[in-house]
C-alpha cells in the first residue's frame, strides 16, 4: 500500500493541476463527468502503480496519462455529445461574463482537435511547446505553428462580436 | 476593442479560470480497497488461532491409540472407576432380561445398578480423606 506521504503528494498535484487536468480531459471527451471519471482512473491508477516517482516531469507526466484516459473513454463509448454542447460551464470567467465563456467553449469546439489540444496545454495547462512536443509525438514547432493557428481562429470567432474580447492591458 | 497581439490575446484567455472538478476520493477508495485486505488479514489470523488449537488438542491426545476393543474396556474401567455407570445398551439391556427371573427384576437391575464401585487398589476416595480430616475452628 502506498504510504501516506505519496497520497498526500498526490493529492497535491490533484489541487495544483487538477483544474487544468479537468478542461483537457473535457476538451477532449465533451462531457464533463466522464472526463472527471478519467481523471479520477488516473489518480487512482497512480496511487496504486506508483509510477509517479519514475516521472521526470510530473505535469507533463499527468497530462498524458489524463489525455490517454480521455482518448480511450472517446474510442470505447463515442463522443455522444457534441463539444460545448453539455451546457455546463468549462471556466469561471472574468467579472463573471457567461456569455463570454459559452463564446469560448464554442470557439475551443469549432477548433481541430490537435489545435484544441495545443491551445489547451499551452494556455490552462502551461505546458512549454517543448513538452506538448514530447506528450504528442510531434516537433515543438509544428506544435507552436498549431497554436499560432488556433490562437487566431479563437481571435476571430471570439471578437467578432462587437464590444467582446476585451485587451486586459 | 480586438487583441491584435498573440500574447495579449494569450493573456486574455488565462482570465478564463478552468472550472475546478470534484474532490479527489483517493483516501475513500484507497480505505475502501485496503478493507478486503483487513478482512482477509484478520481472517488468517483467526483461521492461525484456530489450526494452533487443533493442533495442541493432538499434540495432547496419545500418541499410540488403543485398538477398539481395548479402548473400550479402558473407557469402561474409568468411567467405573470414576463412579459413572456404564451406558446402557441394546447388548446389555438383552444380557439383563436374558438373566434376569422376571421382566421386572430385569428393569429393576436396569434403574438400580450399583452406582458406587470399589476403588481400585492404591487409590484413595478424596470424599473420604476429607471427611476423616479434623476441621480447624
Amino acid at each position: 500500500m502506498r504510504s501516506t506521504s505519496s497520497m498526500t503528494e498526490i493529492e497535491q498535484l490533484y489541487c495544483r493541476h487538477g483544474a487544468a487536468l479537468l478542461l483537457f480531459a473535457t476538451a477532449i471527451t465533451g462531457e464533463r463527468s466522464r472526463a472527471q471519471d478519467a481523471i479520477h482512473h488516473v489518480f487512482l491508477k497512480l496511487l496504486e502503480d506508483e509510477k509517479l516517482q519514475r516521472a521526470t516531469d510530473v505535469k507533463a507526466y499527468l497530462f498524458a496519462c489524463v489525455r490517454n484516459a480521455a482518448l480511450n473513454d472517446v474510442r470505447a463509448r463515442g463522443r455522444n455529445v457534441a463539444l460545448a454542447d453539455e451546457g455546463l460551464a468549462w471556466f469561471e470567467p472574468p467579472s463573471r461574463d457567461y456569455a463570454e465563456e459559452a463564446s469560448l467553449r464554442r470557439a475551443l469546439a469549432e477548433l481541430p482537435d490537435d489545435q484544441r489540444e495545443i491551445t489547451v496545454l499551452h494556455v490552462w495547462g502551461e505546458l512549454t511547446f517543448a513538452q506538448i512536443a514530447d506528450l504528442l509525438n510531434i516537433s515543438a514547432n509544428t506544435a507552436a505553428s498549431r497554436y499560432r493557428y488556433a490562437l487566431a481562429r479563437l481571435r476571430e470567432v471570439m471578437c467578432a462580436k462587437e464590444n467582446s474580447c476585451v485587451d486586459p492591458g | 476593442m480586438s487583441i491584435p497581439d498573440d500574447d495579449q490575446f494569450e493573456k486574455y484567455l488565462k482570465q478564463f479560470r478552468p472550472v475546478a472538478g470534484e474532490p479527489l476520493m483517493v483516501k475513500e477508495k484507497a480505505e475502501a480497497r485496503s478493507r478486503p485486505l483487513v478482512f482477509a488479514a484478520c481472517a488468517a489470523v483467526a483461521a492461525a488461532i484456530v489450526l494452533a488449537v487443533v493442533m495442541s488438542v493432538l499434540v495432547h491426545k496419545p500418541t499410540q491409540p488403543p485398538g477398539p476393543t481395548e479402548e473400550a474396556s479402558t473407557t469402561r474401567v474409568s468411567m467405573e472407576e470414576f463412579g459413572n455407570p456404564p451406558p446402557l445398551t441394546i447388548a446389555s439391556a438383552n444380557a439383563l432380561l436374558e438373566s434376569a427371573p422376571s421382566f421386572k427384576a430385569a428393569i429393576d437391575n436396569m434403574a438400580f445398578q450399583q452406582e458406587s464401585k470399589p476403588i481400585s487398589e492404591g487409590r484413595y476416595s478424596l470424599l473420604a480423606l476429607l471427611s476423616k480430616e479434623d476441621v480447624k475452628q
